[in-house]
C-alpha cells in the first residue's frame, strides 16, 4: 500500500508562542460549539470527520518539537470523536497535544471542536467547524449545502493560500515599540480541581445593537466598555486608595483577514488593549466607550497593524534567534511570555461578530458558542458571537467568585437589555 | 421561566440558582420545568504528577560526560590522571548536593543535609590526600562536623518541634558565635598563625552574634515585648 507523504508546516508567526508558555497543566485552547435541534450521531460525525479533515490538514495537525522551533505535522488520520465527560475546555496537557492538537466533542445536540491555539484561531476554527458541520448535515439529513459564509467544499483539495503564513507576506518594514503599562490583575479562589466554570449570557442582538448604535460605537466597543466599567468598579472595592490603582485593559483580538483579504485558515490575528487609568477619577460609562473607540480607531488601520506584525516577524527573522536550540529559546520565550505576555490586561474579549450559515443549514442549527479557555494566570475571558437573533456571551473563568460576570450581567440589565443566564455551575 | 429577584437576569431552566449570586430560584406559583444540564456531570481532574525523571537524565548525563571528557583531557595532556581528580571530586559533590534530593519524592532534609555535610567532609578529606596537607584532621573535619551538627540539629528543632522558633534561632545565634571562636582558635592551632588561644577577629562576630542571640532569646522570653515589637514592625 502506498503510505501518504504528511505534510508539515512551520508554526506561524503568532503560534510560536503558545507551545514555549505552555504549563504542566495548562495550554491556550479554545472552543467553538454549535447545538442541533436533534441529537448528535456520533457514527455520521465520526464518519464526516474522517473525511473533512484531509481538508484540513493545518487544523488536523499536531504539534512535534524540531531542533530550532516547533512545526506543525499533519496527522495521518482524524482522531476518535469523543462524548463530553466534564467541563468545557478540559486540560489538553502537551503530550496529548503532541498526539493531536485537537478534539471533537458531542453531548446530545451539540457539536464542539476544541483547539490548541497554535492551529489556528477563532475564524480559522469557525471555517473549519461550519464545513464539518455542512458535511454532516449532508450525510445525516441528505440535503444539498453550497459552499458559502465560510463553509468549504468538503471534497475539494486544499488551497495553498489556506495553510499561508499571512504574517509574513503582510509585514511592513517599520517596528512599533512593544512598551505598555501594566493592567489590574483579577484575582480570586482558584477551583482545587481546575474546574473551568462557564456562564452565558444570552441577549437579543438587535437590542443590544440598537444600544452600541445610541452611542454611535460598535457593539465590541459597547461590550468593551461595559466589561470595563465593571472591572473598574471590582478594583475600587478592593483598592480603596486612588493612587494605587492599575489600569483596567482588555485584549482584542483583531481579525487581520478583514483588513488585508487573506484565505489562511493558520492563526492570522492581532491585538490591541484598549483601556483606561482608574487613577484618573471616576469614568462615566460614556467617558470609557468614547476612550475606547477612540483608542481602537488609531490602533485599527492598515498601517498600524502592518508595523505591529512587522515588529513580531522581525523577531522570528532575527538570525541570533533562529539558531537557537528549541530548549534555549522556549525557556527564553516563557520568561517573556510570563514578564508581559498576560500582564497587559485585564482579560480578552474576542468577539467573532455576527456568524452566518448557507441557508440550507439555518433550519437545523438552534445555537453556536465561543468559549475562551483561561490564560496561565488570569482568571477571567470572555467569548462573544451572535447567530441568528441572538448574542451569546460566554464568560469562562478558574476561580469561584463570579463577581466580573454579576456586575457585568446586571449593568446590562439595568440599561433595559434582556439577559438569560445559564451556568455550568456546581452550586 | 424564572427570573434572579437579585440580579434581576432571566435564568435557563437548567438553573436552581442564579450562576451569578447564588440567590436561589424558588416561587411557590410556579413549577420549573425539569431541564439537563448545559455539561454533563463533571469528572473530576487530578493533576498529573510532574515526571522529575526527564531533569535526572538531563542531569546525570551532562555531570557524567563533564566528568569523562575531564579525564580524558587530562589522560591524553599528561599521559595519566593528575589535575582531573579535584574536577571529578567536586562534580561528584556538587552531585551528590543538587541532584541527589531529586530522586526521592520527598526528600528529608535532615537526611540530606547530612548527606551533603558527609560529601564535603570527604571531598575535602580527598583535596588533602592529594595535596600531602595536614589540615584535615584538625581543621576541616572538626570545622565541616561541628557546622554540620549545628545545622542539622537546628533543622531537627525547627521542622519536629515546630513552637519556639525564636528561642531555636537565638540558640543558633550563640551557637554562631561560639563556631567563629573555634574557627579562628583551629586556624591558630593548625597553621601555626599565633598561639592558639590568643584570639583577636573572632571576637567581633562572637559578641554581635552573642547578642543577637541573647536579644531573641529575651523577645522569646517576654510575651509582652514580642507584642509590642510585633506591633511596631508588621508587614
Amino acid at each position: 500500500m502506498k503510505k501518504t507523504k504528511l505534510r508539515w508546516m512551520k508554526l506561524d508567526n503568532a503560534a510560536k508562542i503558545y507551545p514555549a508558555a505552555k504549563r504542566r497543566n495548562w495550554s491556550n485552547v479554545f472552543r467553538l460549539s454549535a447545538t442541533l435541534t436533534e441529537y448528535v450521531d456520533p457514527y455520521v460525525l465520526q464518519n464526516v470527520l474522517d473525511n473533512v479533515v484531509k481538508r484540513f490538514p493545518s487544523i488536523s495537525a499536531r504539534i512535534r518539537r524540531g531542533m530550532f522551533w516547533y512545526y506543525l505535522e499533519e496527522l495521518p488520520k482524524a482522531p476518535k470523536i469523543q462524548e463530553e465527560a466534564c467541563h468545557p475546555l478540559a486540560p489538553m496537557p502537551f503530550h496529548m497535544i503532541r498526539k493531536c492538537a485537537f478534539r471533537v466533542l458531542y453531548y446530545e445536540n451539540r457539536i464542539a471542536v476544541e483547539l490548541f491555539h497554535a492551529l489556528t484561531d477563532g475564524n480559522g476554527a469557525m471555517v473549519f467547524l461550519k464545513t464539518l458541520l455542512s458535511e454532516y448535515l449532508k450525510e445525516k439529513y441528505n440535503i444539498d449545502v453550497t459552499p458559502s459564509y465560510g463553509v468549504l467544499d468538503g471534497e475539494e483539495e486544499p488551497r495553498e493560500e489556506e495553510l499561508e503564513d499571512s504574517f509574513l507576506v503582510h509585514a511592513g518594514n517599520v517596528k512599533q515599540s512593544r512598551r505598555d503599562v501594566s493592567a489590574y490583575r483579577l484575582r480570586g479562589t482558584l477551583e482545587p480541581d481546575r474546574y473551568i466554570n462557564v456562564i452565558t449570557g444570552m441577549l437579543d442582538v438587535r437590542e443590544v445593537l440598537a444600544m452600541a448604535k445610541s452611542y454611535k460605537v460598535s457593539l465590541t466597543v459597547f461590550l468593551s466598555a461595559v466589561l470595563i466599567q465593571s472591572i473598574i468598579e471590582m478594583q475600587e472595592a478592593v483598592v480603596p486608595d486612588i493612587k494605587r490603582r492599575k489600569p483596567v485593559k482588555i485584549l482584542i483580538p483583531v481579525d487581520l483577514r478583514r483588513i488585508y483579504g487573506s484565505e489562511s485558515l493558520r492563526n492570522f490575528v492581532l491585538y490591541i488593549t484598549p483601556g483606561v487609568n482608574p487613577k484618573l477619577g471616576t469614568f462615566t460609562l460614556e467617558e470609557i466607550i468614547q476612550a475606547i473607540h477612540h483608542q481602537m480607531g488609531v490602533e485599527l488601520t492598515d498601517k498600524q497593524m502592518k508595523m505591529k506584525i512587522a515588529t513580531n516577524v522581525a523577531d522570528e527573522l532575527n538570525p541570533v534567534l533562529r539558531f537557537t536550540p528549541l530548549f534555549l529559546k522556549n525557556m527564553a520565550m516563557k520568561l517573556v511570555y510570563n514578564a508581559i505576555g498576560e500582564t497587559k490586561s485585564c482579560l480578552t474579549l474576542s468577539n467573532l461578530g455576527a456568524i452566518k450559515l448557507p441557508d440550507e443549514m439555518i433550519p437545523y442549527i438552534q445555537r453556536m458558542d465561543f468559549i475562551l479557555g483561561t490564560q496561565a494566570t488570569r482568571p477571567n475571558n470572555c467569548g462573544v458571537l451572535s447567530y441568528g437573533d441572538k448574542m451569546y456571551i460566554n464568560f469562562t473563568r478558574n476561580i469561584k467568585e463570579s463577581t466580573l460576570e454579576r456586575i457585568f450581567f446586571t449593568k446590562l440589565r439595568s440599561m433595559g437589555l434582556h439577559v438569560l443566564v445559564e451556568s455550568n455551575s456546581r452550586s | 421561566m424564572a427570573f434572579c429577584i437579585k440580579c434581576g437576569v432571566e435564568l435557563s431552566d437548567t438553573e436552581k440558582s442564579c450562576p451569578l449570586c447564588n440567590t436561589i430560584v424558588w416561587h411557590p406559583d410556579i413549577k420549573r420545568a425539569e431541564s439537563k444540564p448545559l455539561y454533563p456531570p463533571s469528572e473530576v481532574f487530578s493533576e498529573s504528577p510532574m515526571n522529575k525523571s526527564g531533569t535526572l537524565f538531563i542531569l546525570t548525563t551532562l555531570c557524567t560526560i563533564a566528568i569523562v571528557v575531564t579525564l580524558l583531557s587530562n589522560f591524553s595532556v599528561n599521559s595519566g590522571l593528575t589535575w582531573s581528580h579535584y574536577v571529578w571530586s567536586g562534580i561528584a559533590m556538587l552531585y551528590i548536593i543538587v541532584v541527589l534530593p531529586i530522586w526521592f519524592r520527598r526528600p528529608n532534609p535532615v537526611i540530606f543535609v547530612a548527606a551533603d555535610y558527609t560529601a564535603i567532609t570527604l571531598y575535602l578529606w580527598f583535596i588533602c590526600y592529594l595535596t600531602g596537607g595536614k589540615w584535615f584532621l584538625t581543621f576541616a573535619l572538626p570545622i565541616v562536623g561541628l557546622n554540620a551538627i549545628l545545622v542539622i540539629t537546628m533543622i531537627m528543632l525547627i521542622r519536629y518541634l515546630r513552637h519556639g522558633i525564636l528561642y531555636i534561632i537565638g540558640g543558633g545565634f550563640i551557637a554562631g558565635g561560639l563556631f567563629m571562636l573555634l574557627t579562628e582558635f583551629l586556624i591558630n592551632y593548625t597553621f601555626e598563625v599565633r598561639e592558639p588561644f590568643r584570639l583577636i577577629w573572632s571576637i567581633y562576630p562572637f559578641a554581635a552574634f552573642f547578642i543577637i542571640g541573647i536579644a531573641l532569646i529575651v523577645i522569646a522570653a517576654n510575651r509582652p515585648l514580642r507584642e509590642s515589637l510585633r506591633k511596631k514592625f508588621f508587614v
